[in-house]
């Protein structure tokens, strides 16, 4: 169970990196400009939803990597 | 640099020989005073006292103001206020047992300080890819922060000596990575939470002669989460911090709910008649670290500690790592 559990904060930290890679690649050059005030709020909400839903597919990932290294590794 | 370096082991002194020398007449404190609990994985019926809250929140005030007094930095009041209200909600937990909802909600005034500061920055640096300017949504990460990281370190609260020595291990990483990254000023200002806990896993370490309760485990935590809003290394603090996000992990999608681990009735852990740790069967109990290290047999709860403490360097390794990238831009 112990190499497992280092592969798991392997695959942790690889996710990690790959889905801020993603969060720059598509949030840094996002911007929204023509609605005058709103501009700041428009893009913030926009960044958020993009943001949540990177996340709920990390953890969804996360989840299914989980179930997959450990019941492997319960069965055997 | 080189004028740094006298706030930095003054602090470090202060830090580590405030809790060396407070804890006993704590734990005397409290033991007079009967505020005591079991330590349900010993065989004898063994009381031990909590909180060591006060002694690390003591720990902490007088290390930072000591650093404050050459330094004069927002930062360093942000981290004192927040790390000092997470200690009382935490006191509060530690007094009166509070609902699960209650430590996460309460925690998010603990942010606050750092918000009405300014001493926070919108930007969320990532390793090899660089940083992203998010202003508003940067406010709702600093009010998530010190709440998970409260709470993680608290969930891994367990065992002799666990949550004491993973912050020593998670807190240094920190550290060291602050140093790479060059931001020397927030790299001394980080070292006194490494130095409370190394002073306090002296007494905390298997076996337990104090439990640092709600307040302590949730003081250490803010402190971590507001060093790295702070000090601009939000993603190497989580990476550090990964054997306690997993732990947390596993437990919320087990019970696919917040709940106040004492309201579980399944057991995740029972003990073998050499009273060595062991994972149950039961379904309705959480999945959590310490059950799944136990999946392939029983362990004492000295090795169990031991395997946390090296998945714990395992992280902070990888943290380091981090630090290296955050450096280089592809």
């Amino acid at each position: 169970m112990k190499v497992e559990l280092f592969g798991f904060l392997f695959a942790m930290w690889i996710l990690i990196i790959v889905g801020g890679g993603i969060l720059v690649v598509i949030l840094g050059p996002l911007s929204i400009t023509g609605y005058g005030d709103f501009n700041l709020i428009l893009n913030s909400g926009i960044k958020a939803i993009i943001a949540i839903i990177l996340v709920v597919v990390w953890i969804l990932i996360l989840s299914k990597l989980k179930n997959w290294i450990f019941r492997k590794a319960i069965k055997s | 640099m080189t004028e740094l370096i006298i706030p930095a082991i003054i602090s470090c002194i202060v830090a580590f020989f405030t809790v060396y020398f407070m804890t006993p007449h704590l734990i005397k404190f409290l033991q007079k005073r009967n505020f005591s609990v079991k330590d349900v994985n010993k065989k004898d019926h063994v009381m031990v006292v909590r909180p060591g809250g006060p002694s690390i929140i003591a720990g902490i005030i007088a290390s930072e103001l000591v650093l404050f007094i050459f330094f004069q930095a927002n930062e360093i009041l942000a981290i004192i206020i927040t790390s000092f209200i997470a200690f009382v909600i935490g006191y509060i937990d530690d007094k009166k047992v509070m609902g699960g909802w209650f430590k996460p909600i309460a925690l998010v005034i603990a942010s606050i300080p750092i918000l009405l500061l300014g001493t926070h920055d919108s930007n969320l640096s990532f390793p090899l890819f660089g940083s992203v300017h998010i202003p508003i949504l940067y406010i709702g990460i600093i009010l998530f922060m010190i709440p998970i990281t409260g709470n993680t370190i608290n969930s891994i609260d367990v065992l002799n000596g666990v949550a004491s020595g993973f912050m020593i291990i998670a807190s240094f990483s920190l550290s060291i990575a602050l140093f790479i990254l060059q931001n020397y000023e927030m790299a001394i200002i980080s070292l006194p939470l490494g130095f409370v806990s190394l002073a306090f896993y002296k007494y905390h370490k298997m076996p337990s002669q104090i439990f640092p309760g709600d307040s302590g485990a949730l003081t250490l935590g803010a402190m971590y989460g507001a060093i790295a809003i702070l000090g601009h290394v939000e993603i190497i603090a989580a990476i550090a911090l990964l054997p306690a996000v997993i732990n947390s992990f596993l437990f919320l999608s087990s019970m696919r709910r917040i709940v106040e681990h004492r309201q579980i009735k399944g057991k995740p852990v029972e003990h073998t008649e050499d009273f060595k740790l062991k994972a149950t069967n039961d379904k309705t109990a959480p999945v959590t670290l310490v059950r799944l290290i136990l999946a392939s047999g029983p362990l004492s709860e000295k090795e169990v500690g031991y395997i946390i403490f090296k998945l714990a360097i395992f992280s902070g390794l990888l943290a380091i790592i981090s630090a290296f990238m955050t450096g280089v831009s592809i």
